[in-house]
């Protein structure tokens, strides 16, 4: 091959190259401008409302409603920023402790009490599991796994406890999720992505998954997701076992 | 109640929301909080119970949507007026909102835009 031609042809290379990165870049930026604004303004709105009835409310309504409902729309926002922050790879949210030995079933129990909204659930597995994760940090990874289970399952929500037995040392946390059928199951985990099950069901910023497997990640583990038989999705967190 | 009160019903799952939507009509003459809802399906269950003569919808809600809530809702209370009030809407929305003819606000905390929309779609149904 001649120089001429081979530099002509890792020209083309670079140019199909940077043309694939800029259509990523505007997929990107329409999945964010979809769901920001969604996301971010009904507790803006909220907020601000809320603050302008303080003059006229009571105080007893200051007292028992406002301002806890302040306080939870105040942490709602912080999340948010957390979460997106994290999703576009900017990890300064990420924990900075040490990993520590955490019991999977009372997690599960704290976290499903948060966000269960009273669906049932089932847990399988040793109830004395434990693994190795930051401080607080599998509790993160929980709430997003678990809070797209309550929002857009439909059923019991099973989470399983599994040692895979193939000496890696690890434990994995399998979530099972029965719910709509999924067919984008390939784009679940991009930042900012909504499943339309999803979109049609509660808003969201579409950033659980990523900010979950992130935390898992960090943590020295992974995660994974799979549509499920007959609709809904499995999420398996898998970290080292204690 | 007197005829001249309008009896609204709030429904949207989040309970700051829904709060704060109380607060701010309490405040205004003439309108009346009756009751509340969470989801698609208690609202359809609040307005069969309290007959109001107005809901405020937000449309992404669990159980079922609201815009298929307002036509379950319509089937019983031919004459309530309802206002589509959400954070969002997309094309989809707005056309099936004006198809079903329901003023849609966005969610801005402006309580006088609100109370026009509850009342010109009052006028509306009354007509």
């Amino acid at each position: 091959m001649t120089p001429g031609v081979q530099a002509s042809q890792t020209s083309d290379s670079d140019s199909d190259e940077l043309e694939r990165r800029l259509r990523e870049v505007d997929a990107l930026r329409r999945r964010v401008l979809n769901v920001i604004p969604h996301a971010l303004r009904t507790p803006i709105t909220t907020f601000r409302g809320l603050a302008e009835a303080l003059p006229t409310a009571s105080e007893d309504d200051i007292r028992t409603s406002i301002t806890p409902a302040l306080r939870r729309l105040a942490a709602q926002a912080e999340r948010l920023l957390d979460d997106m922050l994290l999703a576009a790879g900017l990890t300064t949210t990420l924990p900075t402790s040490e990993r520590v030995g955490t019991m999977v079933r009372p997690v599960v129990d704290d976290v499903w009490a948060e966000v269960g909204g009273g669906a049932p659930l089932v847990f399988e597995g040793d109830d004395d599991a434990a693994v190795l994760a930051p401080a607080g940090s599998l509790s993160k990874m929980l709430v997003h796994v678990l809070d797209n289970a309550a929002k857009y399952g439909d059923g019991t929500t099973t989470v399983k406890v599994v040692q895979p037995g193939d000496g890696s040392g690890s434990t994995a946390i399998v979530v099972d999720s029965p719910g709509a059928e999924i067919t984008e199951i390939e784009l679940l985990g991009q930042p900012f992505f909504r499943a339309e099950a999803a979109v049609m069901r509660s808003p969201g910023l579409g950033v659980g998954i990523a900010v979950a497997r992130a935390l898992a990640e960090h943590a020295r583990g992974s995660l994974t997701v799979e549509a499920r038989d007959g609709g809904g999705l499995i999420t398996t967190i898998e970290l080292e076992a204690v | 109640m007197t005829g001249d009160v309008i009896s609204v019903v709030i429904a949207d799952d989040e309970p700051d929301v829904r709060l704060l939507l109380r607060l701010q009509l309490e405040t205004v003459d003439g309108v009346e909080v009756v009751g509340e809802a969470a989801d698609g399906v208690e609202v359809i269950e609040v307005c069969r119970k309290l007959r109001p003569r107005a809901v405020v919808m937000d449309l992404l809600m669990p159980k079922m949507l609201g815009i298929h809530a307002i036509e379950e809702i319509r089937r019983d209370i031919p004459n309530i007026a309802v206002v589509a009030y959400t954070a969002t809407a997309g094309e989809f929305v707005r056309q099936e909102m004006e198809r079903l003819e329901v003023p849609l606000l966005l969610k801005s905390g402006d309580i006088r835009a609100l109370v026009d929309a509850i009342r010109s779609s009052l006028a509306r149904v009354v007509e």
